[in-house]
């Protein structure tokens, strides 16, 4: 969700009461997140770039309640130039860009100016990766501006918030933004830059302005906006959203040629004239509507509908409808796309839901089966299902079961799946067996009354280069007796019992492992094949959990386990 | 049987035993009862016995004094500065007089400060050398013993408060200097027998062999005819013994998986935790460089995982993702790009194991699935917040199936669940549309809940598999749901190490 911070002037300018406009952002999925006496925070989802500035979303409320909404109008062409040079194709090769003339200024524009380049930042533009946006005040600017690449030693001007002159290298190294935004120049040999007729460097995106030309204050009359990045669609739709503002703040939209001088997907010279706000033609199905809505609505409900939703020249055709979608917005790939504001025009909760008549028996997986089972077995005669997390780390599932580092075995050789980037410190590791997590929870609860019978029923998972995912996960019961004394016995009477209430033979052999005492371990199998493994921990392995109780575990791989 | 006899025949073997000790003495230092065996079962017997009212106790602590090593060592042989008065007393005498007398350095140190400021002796020039002379006053001084030597040389320990004044003078006087005399807290923990105990002592069944434990043996040899059993109070508190339970989350998937197969759902195979990019978001049409895809919320993990071996599937899903394929969609105009898809994470949510089943052609149309699974999102561990949890994720695939029939589903799903009162609200997300958030309104919370998120498969998100049927689907996470039906507050009390077993042992089933 983004939040629009929405002023109440605008809500007297639609004549709602609070309650009427909260109904009605529901029925578009938006909410209202606070309301104090000048404003109303509206969450608004991210599809909908087009509301992220109050303007945008006012205009999406007119047409919603039926209010005339501004026609958009772009003046005509003043011969104002961008040159592209090539060399930012390897950096950022595509740039659009436009002039707003004529706009007064006040603080809560200005303010929505700072707040909506920054939402588009965020959003659309990927953290100013996909597209950064430069806005400058227009009379210190001269016009042909270029837009070029060259080494970061040799881009010199005075950033914004900085007391001198920096070249592009120090921007990057000892700036504030420059640091922040670093990563996006990382490993380009040039650095991208704007500069006007007068050789005055505008900025060098997507860092920073210039100090000079780069600040925008309640004087300013015009701007020069632009937007650089690598997608020229996401770009232009970008300076769409942005023109609509400008617009909305009374501004005359006057448009800029930016010509390619070798543009990078052709390898050609080509000129582009921006914004591009005509309008896309599409054409929605009625199959689809009804398809998606369930319901056969009558054309003139769905004419009413589109035009709610800013749909513009709706002709009704025979199969379908032929609707101009306005040039700022990003949300509509399909036509489902369409369907679903028709849908939300109308309003969910004027729909009657049906049940499906879609025949099907259920049926669980066997692996599901085995684990109610043994569940069930196992809490009849006393133990408790605990839950601990996959996440953990090598020191204990590794380092302080005594498990050699080199060369980790427990009846086979295991690679366990390794965790980079955590945020949660101590978690850089999945888990390939569940004892140590039993181990850790123990420690935590030798406060309780003895004995603790604990069981855990889950899945662990380990490193198989064989598997697409080169993973596989396992089904895995752990089981823990802790007590004032040792209860290994007990817990091979245990096993005995599940094994007879599931109706299948293990059998038991000496065995040893690390983290067991030599002499108090066995593996377990059914048939040939080993499926886990018993024994009394070593005094060592526990106190390297700092548990200072007896106890016994179990560990087996119920994958191997078969039942009839 | 009257309430002494009682008493008596329910003593236990340890409480006797004590009990035995004041047939002849009134009173005990807690000490001299313990003995030095068996502490733990002495004291044990012994708080039970007053809480029977047979014994009391007294709590008290004093000061005590006691000589110190110095103390001990004047009191043999007198305080230093008086027997250097003593050798003064006749002549006056030099340094190394004394020392041949057998006054020690330290001695002699100590000693002129405190006899030149009581003015008991001077120190002369006698030629070359300094000599020590007495004075009036000391010759008079050695007439008595003084207060100090007295006091050393009494009986000890003494009690602080059963100090005389002049008593306490010396003892002042002393206390400032080092290691003569001490001053040392003394507890102590009388125990007296009552009245009552007295009597207990007397009765009859005080000194008779009384069955305790009835076993098989006795049953056998009938070795219990003529003798008394002893009484077992079953009316006082006991220690706690606990049954085996299940988890609480275990009993939300049971409940929710039991939902599911009501309504005639299949359960999805099972599926991996280690998930490739590919299936966790490029097969559901979530763009290359979708926010959700950002390191900060996922677990990307240190490995490459192979993409299918379907190339077919791979290529369709690069067109749909590029130019909308043959779905009528834009497309996202980019160009997808095969190694961000094989990055290798841990899965984000269940939806990844939907569209492998698509992509692995396990689902018969028309049909309905569900799958709950643990799914990861890379944030800390809070009160509130786990970095993993566990997900449902259900879908009917079929002809006709609309907005509304994904709303009926819902509607059922959550008439199971108890829930009779919902509200959609349309959302977004990138692999459905439209898009429903469902809201359940809880009675016993008396407010409405946002459990559910739902939609219908985006057609871009089913072409490459050959789906051109609606699929309507939807989710839930089950941590929440069970925090909801226990009242838990913290998460890390019911799931990971910090795990309260307690919680686990006593909460009450099927709330």
């Amino acid at each position: 969700m983004v939040m629009v911070n929405f002023s109440k002037d605008k809500l007297k300018e639609l004549n709602l009461s609070s309650q009427e406009l909260e109904e009605i952002l529901f029925k578009f999925g938006f909410e209202i997140d606070e309301e104090n006496e000048e404003e109303f925070k509206i969450d608004v989802t991210h599809d909908r770039s087009d509301c992220f500035h109050a303007y945008g979303l006012l205009r999406a409320l007119k047409a919603y309640i039926g209010k005339e909404n501004k026609n958009i109008v772009v003046e005509k062409d003043e011969n104002y130039e961008v040159i592209v040079d090539e060399s930012v194709n390897n950096v950022r090769p595509y740039t659009v860009c436009a002039i707003f003339k004529n706009i007064d200024f006040t603080d809560e524009k200005i303010k929505e100016m700072i707040n909506i380049q920054e939402k588009l930042h965020i959003t659309i533009g990927r953290n100013r990766k996909k597209s950064a946006i430069g806005i400058y005040p227009y009379e210190k600017i001269k016009f042909p501006i270029t837009f070029k690449a060259d080494i970061p030693e040799k881009i010199k001007f005075h950033p914004l918030n900085s007391l001198s002159e920096m070249t592009g290298k120090q921007i990057v190294e000892e700036h504030e933004v420059g640091i922040k935004y670093a990563q996006l120049l990382e490993g380009k040999e040039k650095y991208p830059f704007f500069i006007d007729a007068n050789n005055n460097i505008l900025s060098m995106p997507p860092i920073i302005n210039s100090e000079m030309t780069g600040r925008v204050n309640e004087n300013t009359k015009s701007v020069f906006v632009e937007c650089s990045g690598d997608d020229l669609n996401t770009l232009s739709e970008v300076l769409n959203i942005l023109s609509i503002m400008f617009f909305e703040f009374g501004a005359k939209i006057i448009p800029v040629k930016v010509r390619y001088k070798k543009e990078l997907n052709s390898q050609k010279e080509k000129e582009f004239v921006f914004p591009n706000l005509r309008s896309n033609k599409k054409i929605i199905s009625k199959n689809t509507i009804k398809k998606i809505i369930g319901e056969d609505l009558k054309n003139k409900e769905i004419i009413s509908l589109l035009k709610k939703m800013q749909y513009e020249e709706i002709k009704e055709l025979k199969e379908g409808y032929e609707v101009l979608i306005p040039s700022y917005r990003t949300d509509l790939w399909h036509e489902v796309d369409i369907a679903d504001d028709i849908l939300r025009a109308k309003g969910i909760m004027n729909l009657e839901p049906i049940i499906p008549q879609v025949q099907g028996f259920g049926e669980e997986q066997k692996s599901s089966i085995k684990k109610e089972k043994i569940e069930k077995i196992l809490t009849e005669i006393g133990f408790n299902q605990v839950m601990t997390l996959a996440l953990t780390n090598f020191d204990s599932q590794i380092t302080q079961m005594k498990i050699d580092e080199k060369n980790i075995k427990l009846i086979e050789e295991i690679e366990p799946i390794q965790v980079g980037n955590s945020v949660e410190s101590g978690v850089n590791m999945v888990r390939f067996h569940i004892l140590p997590e039993l181990l850790k929870l123990i420690y935590n609860n030798q406060d309780k009354e003895l004995p603790l019978k604990l069981f855990e029923l889950d899945q662990v998972a380990q490193i198989d280069r064989n598997e697409e995912t080169l993973s596989r996960n396992i089904f895995h019961l752990a089981l823990t007796i802790s007590d004032t004394q040792s209860q290994v016995t007990y817990l091979r009477q245990i096993i005995d019992y599940l094994s007879r209430k599931l109706g299948i033979e293990f059998i038991y052999e000496e065995y040893e492992l690390p983290f067991y005492i030599e002499g108090r371990c066995v593996i377990i199998k059914q048939k040939d094949k080993v499926v886990g493994y018993l024994g009394e921990l070593l005094p060592e392995v526990l106190d390297n959990f700092q548990v200072s109780i007896p106890t016994s575990s179990l560990e087996i791989n119920l994958d191997l386990v078969d039942i009839n | 049987m009257d309430n002494i006899t009682k008493i008596t025949k329910s003593l236990s073997e340890d409480e006797k035993l004590v009990l035995k000790n004041f047939k002849t003495n009134q009173s005990y230092e807690i000490k001299d009862l313990i003995g030095d065996e068996n502490q733990a079962k002495v004291q044990r017997a012994i708080l039970w016995l007053s809480n029977k009212n047979l014994v009391t106790s007294e709590k008290s602590s004093f000061f005590q004094i006691n000589l110190d090593e110095n103390g001990v060592i004047f009191n043999k042989n007198g305080l230093p500065e008086e027997n250097f008065l003593k050798f003064i007393k006749e002549k006056s005498l030099t340094k190394e007089e004394l020392i041949n007398k057998g006054l020690n350095q330290q001695e002699i140190g100590v000693s002129i400060g405190t006899l030149k400021k009581k003015g008991l002796m001077e120190m002369k020039q006698d030629g070359e050398s300094q000599v020590f002379e007495i004075t009036k006053n000391g010759l008079e001084y050695l007439k008595n013993d003084s207060l100090e030597y007295k006091f050393i040389k009494s009986n000890f320990p003494k009690k602080i408060e059963d100090l005389q004044p002049e008593e306490q003078f010396a003892f002042d006087n002393l206390f400032k200097r080092p290691k003569i005399v001490k001053k040392e807290e003394v507890k102590s923990n009388i125990i007296t027998i009552t009245d009552l105990g007295k009597e207990v002592i007397k009765n009859s069944y005080f000194d008779k062999e009384l069955i305790g434990s009835l076993t098989k043996e006795m049953l056998q040899s009938k070795d219990y005819k003529g003798k008394d059993f002893k009484i077992y109070d079953l009316t006082s508190k006991v220690p706690s013994v606990y049954g085996g339970s299940l988890h609480p989350m275990t009993q939300v998937v049971n409940d929710v998986k039991s939902i599911f197969l009501k309504m005639g759902f299949k359960e999805m195979e099972n599926s991996v935790w280690m998930e490739s990019s590919f299936w966790c978001m490029d097969s559901m049409w979530i763009p290359q460089d979708h926010p959700a895809r950002e390191v900060q919320d996922t677990f990307y993990l240190p490995y490459k995982s192979n993409l299918p071996n379907d190339k077919d599937l791979i290529n369709k899903i690069k067109d749909v993702h590029e130019n909308g394929g043959n779905t009528g969609s834009t497309g996202y105009g980019y160009k997808w790009d095969p190694e961000i898809a094989m990055k290798s994470l841990l899965r984000t949510h269940t939806t990844a194991n939907s569209y492998r089943h698509f992509g692995k052609n396990k689902i018969t149309i028309p049909g309905k699935y569900f799958y709950i699974g643990r799914v990861f999102r890379n944030e800390t561990i809070s009160w509130k917040n786990l970095p993993e949890f566990h997900q449902v994720e259900g879908f009917i695939i079929g002809e006709g199936l609309t907005i509304k029939h994904l709303m009926g589903a819902i509607k059922e799903f959550y008439a199971h669940m108890g829930v009779t009162k919902i509200r959609f609200k349309p959302t977004y997300n990138p692999y459905t549309e439209p898009s429903l958030e469902a809201y359940g309104y809880f009675e016993e919370l008396g407010r409405w809940v946002e459990l559910i998120n739902s939609g219908i498969f985006r057609p871009e998100s089913l072409a490459p598999y050959g789906i051109n049927v609606p699929v309507i689907a939807w989710g839930l996470g089950l941590e929440r749901l069970a925090m909801m039906k226990h009242s838990i507050k913290d998460i890390r009390k019911l799931i990971g190490t910090q795990t309260d077993v307690d919680f686990i042992r006593n909460y009450r089933e099927n709330q």
